[in-house]
């Protein structure tokens, strides 16, 4: 079986998930603006898992700069989430691309507070949780 | 100076990749504070031209709405805090000027942290909005989103779209900016 990130989609498919993404995170934003939070979370997850798909893509069509921007979208989705070990996951992945210092910047204090808040969140998790967030936090 | 009038409704369908209505209300609820329906604006635009302007560097907006959004504006203020609104409002209008003014000024959005980046990806360009009630306060805002839009992560160049609700004056400051105007 082929990995995910080894499957190449079409541009159309591309352009596809990109406005569709788009659309959510627009949705997420007006719904949280009417103070609707379940509903904008639940928009924001579905719009956190197409970022990671579209990132995956962008790597697999050579478009790494922009994998990144998608990486690092899914991880703020996933740390308003308070999915802060994803997020850790995700900015990880996204430092390991070629980026500008001031963006580095930016995305090294985004991951410490990723962290910081995955930490916080062990104190409150089960010892099994513990050990996989401990696992990611390093 | 050209004149257009443009419903702010036809941002819905003319942006298919974003949630626009409630920035479309968010426009009205704010608007309706000056003026009647239609709202008029001067744009002034720099560093780039549009061909439908034939050299000209700025045009009169009039933005229209219709009774329902109305009537949904007037609810925004009982649950919205005024600088969001402004914000939003601010979306809707660039959003109006780039479908409106541009073939292929299709805008979509992603988050970095706590804020959403809009981008003009059919341009390969960022894009920074901003509202402000206060006049005075409109260059200072500019230069912040100029220098914003200039150090997005792909390294495009960038669009910033200030939108000036006072009283006295309703403004829209338009710019294009390339990398290198950054150093």
């Amino acid at each position: 079986m082929k990995q995910r990130s080894q499957i190449k989609p079409s541009k159309a498919a591309l352009e596809k998930m990109l406005g569709e993404v788009s659309w959510l995170l627009s949705h997420a934003q007006a719904l949280a603006d009417y103070g609707r939070n379940d509903e904008a979370e639940a928009e924001l997850a579905k719009a956190a898992s197409f970022e990671e798909q579209v990132a995956y893509w962008l790597d697999a069509a050579g478009q790494e700069r922009e994998a990144v921007v998608h990486r690092v979208s899914a991880a703020s989705c996933y740390e308003q989430l308070r999915q802060y070990a994803r997020a850790v996951t995700l900015l990880r992945a996204a430092l390991s691309s070629p980026l500008s210092d001031d963006y580095r910047n930016k995305l090294e204090q985004q991951l410490a507070r990723g962290l910081a808040n995955a930490k916080k969140g062990l104190h409150r998790a089960s010892p099994r949780v513990t050990r996989k967030l401990a696992a990611v936090a390093g | 100076m050209r004149t257009f009038e443009w419903a702010i409704e036809s941002i819905v369908s003319s942006h298919p990749d974003l949630y626009l209505e409630h920035c479309v209300v968010m426009a009205v609820a704010l608007m309706s504070q000056y003026s009647t329906s239609p709202c008029e604006f001067i744009v002034e635009c720099e560093g780039f031209d549009l061909p439908l302007l034939k050299g000209e560097t700025s045009f009169g907006i009039k933005v229209s709405w219709n009774a329902q959004t109305a009537v949904k504006a007037q609810l925004v203020w009982q649950t919205e805090q005024r600088k969001a609104i402004t914000e939003r409002a601010a979306v809707a209008l660039a959003a109006l000027l780039f479908a409106r003014l541009f073939t292929d000024g299709k805008m979509r959005v992603t988050r970095q942290g706590e804020h959403a980046d809009y981008w003009l990806s059919h341009l390969q360009c960022a894009l920074e909005v901003s509202g402000t009630e206060n006049y005075h306060e409109l260059s200072r805002r500019h230069r912040e989103k100029v220098v914003q839009a200039l150090s997005n992560p792909l390294r495009w160049d960038g669009y910033v779209v200030i939108c000036c609700f006072a009283k006295s004056q309703k403004f829209i400051r338009w710019s294009y900016h390339q990398q290198g105007d950054a150093n």
